[in-house]
């Protein structure tokens, strides 16, 4: 269950940049916010991987795309533009708006039991096939190396071994991200390609509607809400039940229930 | 384990951001600054700011040294700018 009122109340992780309090030191030197330290992050890739703003905006603007379609999230039917995405304010540079997950009140939930008992409920089976967990340090500054792999590749990697395939067999993507940045480190440290190649693997709308790889197909954590995991996990199991409003989704890729991939 | 050392006050920016909006009123006259990691020659990081150049001109493994500035209320903190000699 994950439920929140970011929007109307209070965040804690959000509080260095909307409360007046230094919240470490480190603010003497004017550094506040969990958003600076992916900002840095996300500078030295550009340094390291020639990554940056125009791989970012094709991630924002494809999830934008798929949140068109979703008549339950904040961005149905309301279009982001290439030029809206580079004339948007800096919120640390080199971080833009829509570089940014939004905020949200909602709440959701998901239902974990026995296969035995889910077959005998009224929804179709949705089948959890791998799980993995690793967690790397939240020091930002003092990692030895901000682009090397997150803690993705070695989750990843149990995920993929414990369901008995690789990043090759996966149809879509429902992914628990932060920034435009993460959503391109994640993929990269599960496999979908190598440091340095982003740039060609979200190029042409790949992660778009229609696509070859769909990724947050409800809009996701920028044009849907920020429900942190359970925004993906909900929608990836909806997509795999064929209950979500709209027949172009299953059109897309909802009826081929396969192999979806969660962070 | 941790040690003190006689740092030589040089060292190269690992990673930097620049702040265009300030989250704490202290910084409002400053806009816009730049917070970065250095990497110092000795190979510790620390948390500073950049001054004494161009913002545009910022770029990551870019050479630095210290500069000492007193802020409100008596601290005294490393800044860094731009390497007069490379390191």
């Amino acid at each position: 269950v994950c439920s929140d009122n970011a929007t109307s109340g209070h965040r804690s992780f959000a509080a260095g940049a909307t409360k007046s309090e230094p919240p470490d030191d480190n603010a003497a030197f004017g550094e506040f916010s969990r958003v600076a330290h992916f900002a840095m992050a996300a500078r030295r890739g550009m340094h390291e991987f020639q990554t940056g703003p125009e791989m970012w905006k094709e991630i924002a603007l494809n999830q934008r795309k798929w949140a068109n379609l979703n008549p339950d999230g904040a961005f149905y039917k309301n279009p982001l533009t290439d030029d809206d995405y580079f004339n948007a304010d800096w919120v640390v540079e080199p971080f833009r708006l829509y570089d940014c997950c939004i905020m949200s009140d909602e709440g959701r939930a998901c239902i974990v039991t026995s296969k035995e008992r889910a077959r005998d409920l009224k929804s179709p089976l949705v089948t959890i096939m791998g799980l993995g967990e690793a967690n790397s340090s939240v020091d930002i500054h003092q990692s030895s190396s901000m682009t090397s792999p997150i803690s993705a590749q070695r989750a990843g990697a149990m995920a993929f071994d414990m369901a008995g395939i690789t990043a090759n067999d996966v149809d879509a993507c429902e992914i628990c991200y932060c920034f435009t940045s993460t959503v391109e480190i994640t993929h990269r440290d599960y496999g979908f390609f190598k440091p340095g190649e982003g740039q060609d693997w979200f190029a042409n709308g790949r992660t778009a509607p229609g696509s070859e790889i769909p990724v947050s197909t409800s809009g996701g954590l920028f044009s849907d809400s920020y429900c942190m995991s359970l925004t993906p996990v909900t929608e990836g199991v909806m997509q795999l039940r064929g209950v979500v409003a709209l027949a172009s989704w299953g059109a897309t890729w909802g009826q081929r229930r396969r192999t979806l991939s969660f962070v | 384990v941790t040690k003190w050392i006689a740092a030589s006050g040089r060292g190269k920016i690992y990673t930097f951001a620049v702040y265009h909006v300030a989250f704490h009123d202290a910084f409002k006259n400053s806009l816009p600054y730049v917070t970065a990691v250095v990497e110092l020659d000795e190979g510790s990081r620390i948390l500073s700011t950049i001054t004494g150049c161009d913002i545009g001109d910022i770029r990551c493994d870019m050479p630095v040294e210290v500069i000492w500035r007193t802020a409100p209320g008596g601290f005294v903190l490393p800044d860094f700018t731009p390497a007069t000699v490379d390191t």
